[in-house]
């Protein structure tokens, strides 16, 4: 009966681990072809690469799944598992960003930084989140869930400031001048960023209350002004800023976009759980 | 195919002999009857832009010379133009040349502003008026539909029609690049200069909302706002009016900049940083150079324009050879999707040869037949029915395939020998057999 099911579990293992390989190939495979969809004028490549994220992600979840039978539980208690369902979310949000707004840059953005993350999330450490009791489990969860869907959101509005950013050089530059060229209208970024960071920033906002209620309750050393905490507010302050000076000022530009990254980059850092 | 185009365009004829040529749109009509009534054509439609009238015919298994014969004598006659000289300007094209010719034309590859979007359409109204003349038919409908999704692929699998090739299209292009869509967009017109109302004219063709107009001159300001159908501002309230507006036109006679940086840094502040264009076409130039390094501000001057209309011409050249592999490509498919169109009259006299000799069988063994009861007597029609298309089904995929070869024709011949199908019927009141078919062609497929 051991024997068996100690079988199956490897079976499980080797199934997630070739799923993982399938998603990361097709991931490899749309961002080249998002990337040379930029310079070939062809619609069909860029449907191309969309159609080998949907793949990729359709592997990834099926990983995510596997993974998620192999542990017993959801597959949220390492750092690199964490990272894994935040990079299959934000290609789930670019391919919904892609339906409602055809926009073929979005993958040569996106895809790029989601490789890179689960590349740097295979060299993490197995730590393990550490807990002891249900709830505790129960709140570590719901927090990092709303952390992992909060930060694919801000994904989106991540690209849209390097969007933003590289067109508006175009413009100023004097380069611009193809229309239908790859790069949406500065509007289009503009918006896209602002709607993205409207749904990211609240579920940020929820991640910190949690992390800070889970802290409060359950840690040893009831102090949330740990290093790794540092970056996560830092991001929240900074989007806070850039929103509220929007919404005051009708604050936007190259500077805003400055920031938005910059509080992007440091999201991720706290996310993939390097500390500087 | 039979397929003939015969015509002028700006490369082969100077602008007096092409507007003798041109057939005028209300005429366009009567002159498509006139056509239609000359012997061998049973297809046509004429093409006349201010750059080109063509004339395209189908007339079935007459010599394609011949044809072009008789367009050059119907131009003579419709425009009353001396034959002789339409030899000099006239070009002449069949089949393969005249379906390339056309795809061409179509996707704007021969046109004098390479890429330009008007042809297509013009094409489009000449497929209309000979749709209404009733002069399309199994051939030329099919040609048409097929050069317009040419032109359609073209359009959007190379960037031939992207590149801006004037000062106004490039204003528009760029203004496109800052926002998502010209609807809704202000445009402010300061000074009254020509190139000042063009480029406001495109950006109100592509759905700018409304032109304000502003001048020294109020009374001037006033006449051309009225042109527009828009608003005039008086000059002093410029920097009032720049509050409200998202794109600005400058094309004063001034000396000096009436613009300054720290007046659009005021104004941006103003604006509560919402985005401003400034397209500045006076020389000496009416704003400060500096006021471009100002964030959510973005100016081209004169030269930055004209540097994008070079650069788009040099970039739609560029294209057009990935166009030119596209519209080759194409007409080998149509050329290859007539020569299987050309069977089905084999095909379908074949059926009926066959058809014809199980009817004499049944005739012949009618008294041996007539016990069977009904359904018997179904089972053997549909027997005899099934032999028969498994009987046709290889040497017709046969000859389909025959058909995509150089002597697919001769393939063709030995086929309806190996059928009897240019037999006389034995019977001459059974007429109904292969002939027939052939000639109906025309308007089975319309």
């Amino acid at each position: 009966m051991a024997g068996s099911r100690r079988m199956l579990d490897s079976t499980v293992m080797e199934a997630s681990v070739l799923l993982l390989r399938i998603a990361v190939l097709m991931y490899i495979a749309a961002a080249a072809s998002a990337f040379s969809s930029l310079f070939l004028k062809d619609r069909r490549v860029s449907v191309f690469a969309v159609s080998l994220a949907g793949a990729g992600l359709l592997a990834h979840l099926g990983y995510l799944l596997a993974r998620g039978f192999e542990i017993g539980r959801p597959p949220l208690e390492e750092y690199r598992d964490v990272v894994s369902v935040l990079c299959c979310a934000a290609v789930a949000v670019y391919l919904i960003a892609y339906l409602r707004t055809r926009l073929e840059v979005l993958g040569a953005v996106i895809l790029p930084l989601v490789l890179v993350l689960l590349f740097i999330s295979d060299l993490l450490p197995a730590e393990v989140v550490p807990v002891s009791r249900d709830l505790e489990r129960a709140l570590l969860d719901f927090h990092i869930s709303i952390a992992v869907l909060g930060a694919a959101a801000l994904f989106l509005t991540f690209a849209a400031s390097v969007m933003y950013l590289v067109q508006e050089r175009r413009i100023k530059l004097k380069k611009a001048g193809a229309r239908g060229g790859p790069l949406p209208s500065l509007e289009k970024c503009d918006s896209l960023g602002n709607l993205s960071m409207m749904w990211g920033f609240p579920l940020l906002t929820l991640t910190i209350i949690t992390g800070g209620v889970w802290a409060a309750n359950f840690r040893e050393r009831p102090s949330i002004w740990e290093r790794q905490e540092t970056f996560a507010l830092l991001a929240w302050a900074l989007l806070g800023v850039i929103l509220s000076a929007r919404f005051f000022r009708g604050w936007r530009g190259r500077k805003a976009a400055y920031l938005t990254i910059l509080a992007f980059t440091a999201l991720i850092l706290r996310m993939i759980g390097v500390v500087l | 195919m039979g397929i003939v185009l015969f015509g002028v365009n700006h490369r082969s004829a100077p602008l007096e002999v092409r507007e003798r040529l041109a057939f005028p749109a209300e005429g366009l009509q009567d002159a498509l009857h006139r056509l239609m009534g000359i012997p061998p054509f049973q297809e046509g439609l004429i093409l006349s832009t201010c750059n080109r009238t063509e004339l395209l015919t189908h007339a079935d298994g007459r010599g394609s010379l011949e044809g072009a014969e008789a367009i050059k004598r119907f131009l003579s006659e419709e425009r009353h133009f001396p034959a002789v000289d339409l030899d000099r300007y006239c070009y002449r094209m069949m089949d393969r040349d005249a379906v390339h010719h056309l795809f061409r034309v179509t996707a704007s590859l021969d046109s004098m502003v390479l890429g330009e979007a008007q042809i297509l359409g013009q094409v489009k109204d000449a497929y209309q008026a000979a749709l209404q003349a009733g002069s399309l038919g199994s051939v030329l409908d099919p040609l048409m539909r097929r050069a317009f999704g040419v032109a359609k692929k073209v359009r959007t699998q190379t960037g031939i029609a992207r590149h801006p090739l004037s000062v106004g299209s490039a204003a528009v292009s760029l203004a496109n690049t800052i926002f998502e869509e010209l609807r809704g967009r202000r445009v402010l017109l300061i000074g009254a200069g020509k190139m000042g109302e063009l480029t406001a004219r495109a950006l109100v063709e592509r759905g700018a909302d409304s032109v304000v107009v502003t001048n020294r001159s109020f009374p001037r300001a006033l006449e051309l706002s009225q042109r527009f159908g828009g608003k005039a501002e008086p000059f002093e309230r410029l920097v009032e009016t720049l509050e409200r507006v998202d794109i600005v036109i400058s094309s004063t006679a001034a000396g000096e900049p009436i613009l300054r940086y720290d007046d659009v840094a005021r104004l941006i502040r103003a604006r509560k940083n919402r985005p401003i264009f400034f397209i500045d076409i006076a020389v000496p130039r009416d704003i400060e150079a500096r006021v471009n390094t100002i964030d959510n501000v973005y100016l081209y001057d004169l030269d930055d324009l004209a540097d994008l209309v070079s650069r788009g011409r040099t970039e739609r050249e560029a294209e057009a050879t990935r166009a030119e592999e596209i519209v080759r490509r194409e007409v080998a498919v149509f050329e290859s999707w007539t020569r299987s169109q050309d069977l089905s009259p084999l095909i379908s006299a074949t059926r009926q040869r066959l058809e014809h000799l199980s009817a004499l069988e049944f005739e012949r063994h009618r008294t041996r037949l007539s016990t069977l009861t009904a359904e018997q007597r179904q089972a053997v029609e549909e027997l005899t029915g099934g032999l028969m298309s498994k009987i046709l089904h290889h040497p017709i995929q046969a000859l389909k395939r025959a058909a995509q070869l150089p002597d697919g024709p001769d393939r063709a011949r030995f086929f309806r020998e190996v059928f009897g199908l240019d037999e006389k019927p034995a019977d001459p009141s059974e007429e109904a057999g292969a002939e027939p078919t052939a000639r109906k062609r025309g308007e089975d497929d319309s």
